[in-house]
């Protein structure tokens, strides 16, 4: 029952959280200063061209029938045509490039909730021994390095100097036109992500590793741990059985509220990287001054955030009792 | 009440974490003024060395693709993240205060209405909305502070009101309340006196998150490209291919730069929050 009403005020939230996007990405570039005729239609086509496009889009008529307009187009999945790689529809750009960086983002988190958990259980499990101040001071130390700069420093070490790694790129070329087997495609595609991978991964391990011990280390010291510790069961059970669980909760919500981080730091490292999902095509459209893709990036982008924490809610209310109760 | 003040200051000095990072925030605001006793070259001059040289005894931190000495550029590339820092700091307090207060005092529809917009805002990926305003704003420092802002209030905001929402049924609000006292009169006469340090720390903390991002924002070309400042000097070694044929001396400075500054801000967020933790005791 309690389960129910969880996920049902979630689901209200993120519905009112969608009309909040939909409303504000309508207002932003309506908004903002400056010509608003340029954020829409390619400045350099000639003036009829341009006034036919703003009718066709009904951006001649008034503020309340665009907002209509905007809703359908935006339902259909029609966010305007590139200006940079005019005249593809920014809707099919998205849908090439979001793959990659769901898969980047996807993974990043998952791997670094594992790592982090592993790793916080350690030392909170030794806490205050010489391996637990080393965690606990590197992860600090990841945390203060800005993610962007640690993937051109990781780019020019082990891909320029030591050439150990691809400097750009999701997969080698030579599989464009070669049909080789999925197994050597899917470890090509590995080799490739491993350096934008790391680099995502090095904020969040850090992040993950401090919540998993700080909340380890304060269920360790819960009366029931305590009890069975005094009945005598083994450490290692009562670890993974009965601490592991508890633990993981605070992790799981801090998950939550990276999430919109985890997409931040996605855009800079695919910039850095040259990998081509979403935030390589915002950085492209960033210095081509591209508002459409800009604007239909943003829009989908979010709209992935809020599924991406729906999941997360969902993950809680599976694992957390009071919740399911 | 100035003479408080000015202890409390003097109280975060006092202190071998507070002294440290004042003094690293003050060295790197200071240098960019003091550049001629210390380098003879202008850090935008082009051509005084030849392009793209690795460090040399007559360039201490080599040369950029345009012969520009990068170890002038890194020591005039600090002021302008300290600057954007402070005033987004400023401003979020600002903003905050009207804000964070207001949504844990109201417990009707209008401060679930604020909490509902507050808790949107914090999930929205917040550089994709920094770029996508940025864009159309237009690279100025006055513009970078405002977007930053508009970013950085949520999470304090939110710290702020559950704050708030313990200390409106304290005897000292609610006598004050019997009183006949305005809500106005409470929230600000009453309430925000005791959510101050709060402020102040937190606002430290979105100095920090400011200064970072900054710093993305400035590599990704949404800096004034006539400034000089970590970030853009990261966006031309991008853009002029330098990472690609790998010149770490002019990748490099720039980001250990940012680590120093974001971590002696840190500190003072340490020491303000012994402070006010002594001050509770």
């Amino acid at each position: 029952m309690a389960l129910k009403g969880y996920l049902t005020q979630r689901l209200i939230f993120f519905t009112y959280s969608f009309i909040i996007l939909l409303i504000l990405n309508f207002l932003i570039p309506r908004l903002m200063p400056g010509n608003p005729v340029s954020r829409f239609v390619n400045p350099l086509m000639s003036p009829q061209a341009q006034h036919q496009i703003l009718e066709q889009f009904g951006l001649t008529e008034p503020l309340y029938i665009q907002f209509i307009l905007y809703i359908k187009e935006t339902f259909t999945g029609n966010f305007g045509t590139s200006f940079l790689y005019y005249p593809t529809p920014v809707g099919s750009l998205i849908e090439q490039r979001l793959p990659w960086t769901l898969l980047l983002t996807g993974t990043a988190t998952v791997l670094s909730a594992l790592v982090g958990m592993v790793l916080g259980l350690i030392s909170a499990w030794r806490a205050n021994s010489k391996i637990d101040n080393l965690f606990v001071f590197l992860s600090m130390a990841l945390r203060s390095i800005p993610t962007f700069w640690l993937g051109l420093v990781l780019l020019i070490f082990f891909g320029v100097t030591l050439r150990l790694f691809p400097t750009s790129g999701y997969f080698s070329t030579s599989f464009i036109t070669y049909q080789g087997n999925v197994i050597s495609f899917i470890g090509n595609v590995l080799y490739h992500s491993f350096l934008p991978l790391i680099t995502l991964m090095a904020y969040l391990v850090g992040g993950n590793l401090l919540i998993m011990r700080a909340s380890t280390i304060s269920t360790l010291r819960e009366d029931y741990v305590i009890t069975l510790k005094a009945f005598g069961y083994d450490d290692r059970k009562i670890l993974y059985e009965h601490v592991l669980k508890n633990a993981f909760l605070p992790m799981l919500t801090n998950i939550g509220i990276q999430m919109g981080y985890i997409v931040s730091g996605a855009v800079l490292v695919e910039a850095v990287f040259s990998y081509p999902g979403m935030g390589l095509l915002i950085y492209q459209a960033v210095l081509a001054r591209d508002y459409p893709t800009l604007q239909g990036s943003f829009f989908i982008l979010t709209v992935s955030t809020l599924v991406a924490l729906l999941i997360v809610d969902s993950l809680y209310a599976l694992l957390d009792p009071r919740v399911r109760r | 009440m100035e003479r408080r003040k000015l202890h409390v200051f003097l109280q975060l000095l006092r202190s071998v974490k507070g002294a440290i990072g004042f003094a690293i925030i003050l060295t790197f605001s200071l240098l960019p003024f003091l550049r001629g006793f210390i380098t003879n070259y202008q850090p935008d001059a082009i051509g005084v060395g030849l392009p793209n040289q690795p460090p040399s005894p007559s360039h201490l931190l080599g040369t950029t693709s345009l012969g520009q000495d990068v170890f002038s550029q890194f020591i005039s590339g600090g002021l302008i993240p300290v600057i954007v820092g402070l005033l987004t700091g400023a401003f979020t307090s600002l903003l905050v205060t009207v804000i964070g207060i207001p949504m844990g005092y109201y417990s009707n529809r209008f401060g679930k209405l604020i909490t509902l917009i507050t808790d949107v805002f914090l999930i929205i990926p917040t550089l994709p909305l920094i770029i996508l305003l940025g864009v159309y704003l237009g690279p100025s420092i006055i513009n970078q502070v405002l977007v930053l802002t508009l970013i950085s209030w949520p999470f304090p905001a939110r710290v702020v009101a559950s704050q708030v929402i313990s200390l409106k049924e304290r005897g000292f609000v609610l006598s004050a309340k019997a009183c006949g006292a305005s809500d106005l009169r409470l929230m600000f006469g009453e309430i925000l006196p005791n959510v101050y340090n709060l402020i102040i720390s937190n606002s430290v903390l979105v100095i920090i998150f400011a200064i970072l991002f900054q710093t993305a924002i400035s590599f990704l070309g949404l800096g004034n490209p006539t400034q000089i400042d970590w970030g853009n000097m990261l966006y031309y070694a991008e853009q002029s291919g330098a990472v690609a044929s790998g010149e770490w001396w002019w990748v490099v400075p720039p980001g250990v730069g940012i680590m120093i500054l974001a971590f002696s801000f840190s500190l003072i967020f340490l020491r303000i929050e012994e402070v006010i933790g002594s001050g509770r005791r």
